[in-house]
């Protein structure tokens, strides 16, 4: 079998902000293929290193490689939903257009094309109904599932998302996970989560990113990993209900 | 009282109507996006900084509003080269260049010599001294104004809406907030001729706000923020007429009443603002537009 294309390579990246490193030292890989989860504790690093990765900061030190295509919009982007301004007088259909943003340029209109292909996304992520809908009135998951096909509808190589289940309701995680289902194996994911619990069975790689990056091939979190990243003791919280990922810890 | 063709006669009551008209588009266009992507504060900054300017034009005998619109381009374009690295410190230089330029401006019209009667006019603006040529300015940017919304508006909306996602899709985001930043600046600046720096905000910022209550398609909230912009004008102007009253705040003061009607509207017809979904009136008057 042949090693899966490479998509993303970054090598030796530190970055901070003002004077104060926030990431230092990272290498990482991104194949083809992948559903890689980006974890951490809040303020380790984890959207600084995204936002290196799609060129919104640029790093101290390092580079990023990217083998994608250099078109416009090979990138797909859904940034945490918590900071956007629900009164923003914009309807569904239209946020989920400017994901054609980069496919159309600057110099020319929306065409029939960019509708045709909106419509399509919402249709395959079940958002058919609320697309005139103004974006103030959706539920937490029908928004991040807007965002998602924003993210989509312009075909892109790759997908980020950023805390696709931060500060939604239990019944719209599912709505979500199952978008997030049915894009395994189509096009390579990366998901940033400070709990990696809902997304068990999806994720085949994890990194651990606390200034530093950890890779893990696997989908198994090792009581080696978390120590590593978050220092020890560590219980993940997921559904309001402590539960221990690991096996008893000795000191 | 004169009839309104009396009325029409007069040369400057003519060029205060064409100013009206044309502030209104721009408190539409332009007001829009200073309220959507909350360049509130900065607009009450580079209107007040292009006091400095003015003030410095006043002393040396130089068309004032020429310094002003210097002024307020000078520190438009500072702020969005600087918005990506002072995030944490953007508000303090609003306020530094906000009241550096009103103290620059108050000690060079001291320094002016004789009586300064035209200060009263550049901080609370009186519609009716708008000359011709002033007019002609507003025409000519309005019209650029149009053309850059029209032919970039998905660029300028989805930069307003998110700029990073926008970024990523390769839109060059500090251009577009540069030229908004540019365009907020030069209304700024030709709205204070008709109220003035210190009451300009209002006129960007009570349209669109009562337009928002009442609908929330983009386009619609354009288009509905230039009818009120053209009432709060027009019918100011008449009122101050009728009272005798100062123009300026004779249209913020109406613009501030219409908001009660609106929030009232709000109230009634939309509910508080339904968080669940669907539960819009299909029916309401918004459904037109944002399929342009």
């Amino acid at each position: 079998m042949t090693e899966p294309a490479t998509l993303i390579e970054l090598q030796d990246i530190c970055f901070g902000y003002e004077r104060k490193p926030v990431l230092q030292d990272v290498f990482l890989k991104i194949s083809a293929g992948d559903f890689l989860a980006i974890i951490g504790p809040n303020g380790g690093g984890k959207t600084t290193l995204v936002k290196i990765i799609l060129g919104l900061l640029r790093p101290w030190s390092g580079s990023v490689r990217s083998y994608l295509s250099s078109r416009r919009g090979a990138i797909g982007y859904v940034p945490q939903f918590a900071d956007f301004d629900e009164a923003f007088p914009l309807k569904v259909f239209d946020v989920v257009r400017m994901g054609r943003l980069g496919a159309r340029g600057p110099r020319r209109f929306y065409a029939k094309e960019d509708n045709r292909r909106v419509e399509s996304t919402l249709e395959r992520l079940g958002l058919e109904a609320v697309a005139t809908s103004y974006i103030g009135d959706l539920s937490g998951g029908q928004m991040q599932r807007t965002l998602i096909a924003r993210a989509l509808v312009g075909s892109p190589e790759i997908l980020f998302l950023d805390e696709p289940l931060g500060s939604i309701d239990p019944e719209s995680r599912v709505s979500v996970i199952e978008a997030l289902k049915e894009l395994r194996g189509r096009i390579p994911v990366v998901v940033i989560t400070h709990d990696i619990t809902p997304f068990a069975g999806l994720v085949e790689q994890i990194a651990c990113v606390n200034r530093e990056l950890y890779y893990h091939p696997g989908s198994e979190l090792t009581e080696e990993m978390l120590v590593q990243v978050y220092g020890c003791p560590v219980e993940l919280v997921a559904h309001g209900v402590p539960h221990r990922v690991l096996g008893e810890h000795r000191h | 009282m004169a009839s309104l063709s009396e009325l029409w006669s007069y040369d400057f009551i003519r060029q205060a109507v064409y100013a009206a008209l044309l502030a209104s588009v721009l408190c539409g266009v332009i007001g829009t996006f200073v309220v959507v992507k909350r360049l509130v504060f900065i607009s009450g900054g580079l209107s007040h900084a292009a006091f400095g300017g003015l003030g410095v034009c006043y002393f040396l005998g130089v068309e004032p509003l020429l310094g002003a619109g210097v002024v307020a381009i000078a520190s438009a374009l500072l702020l969005a080269a600087g918005s990506r690295r002072w995030i944490r410190s953007r508000d303090a230089v609003i306020g530094i260049l906000w009241s550096v330029g009103m103290a620059i401006g108050v000690i060079f019209v001291a320094l002016s010599p004789g009586y300064a009667p035209n200060l009263m006019t550049y901080l609370f603006g009186n519609i009716l001294t708008v000359g011709k040529g002033a007019v002609l300015a507003t025409f000519l940017f309005t019209i650029l104004v149009l053309c850059f919304i029209v032919l970039f508006f998905k660029e300028f909306v989805a930069v307003s809406f998110d700029e990073e996602f926008a970024r990523v899709q390769g839109v060059p985001v500090g251009l577009f907030m540069a030229i908004l930043m540019v365009m907020v600046a030069l209304a700024v600046v030709l709205l204070i001729q008709l109220v003035g720096i210190i009451l300009v905000i209002a006129l960007l910022t009570i349209p669109p706000v009562i337009s928002l209550m009442l609908t929330r398609s983009f386009v619609a909230v354009i288009v509905l923020s230039t009818l009120i912009g053209a009432i709060m004008t027009l019918a100011g102007l008449a009122l101050s007429y009728v009272f005798d009253l100062p123009s300026g705040p004779t249209m913020v003061l109406l613009g501030a009443l219409l908001m009660l009607p609106a929030y009232l509207w709000r109230r009634m017809v939309r509910g508080d603002l339904p968080r669940s979904p669907r539960s819009l009136p299909s029916d309401s008057p918004t459904s037109v537009s944002s399929a342009s």
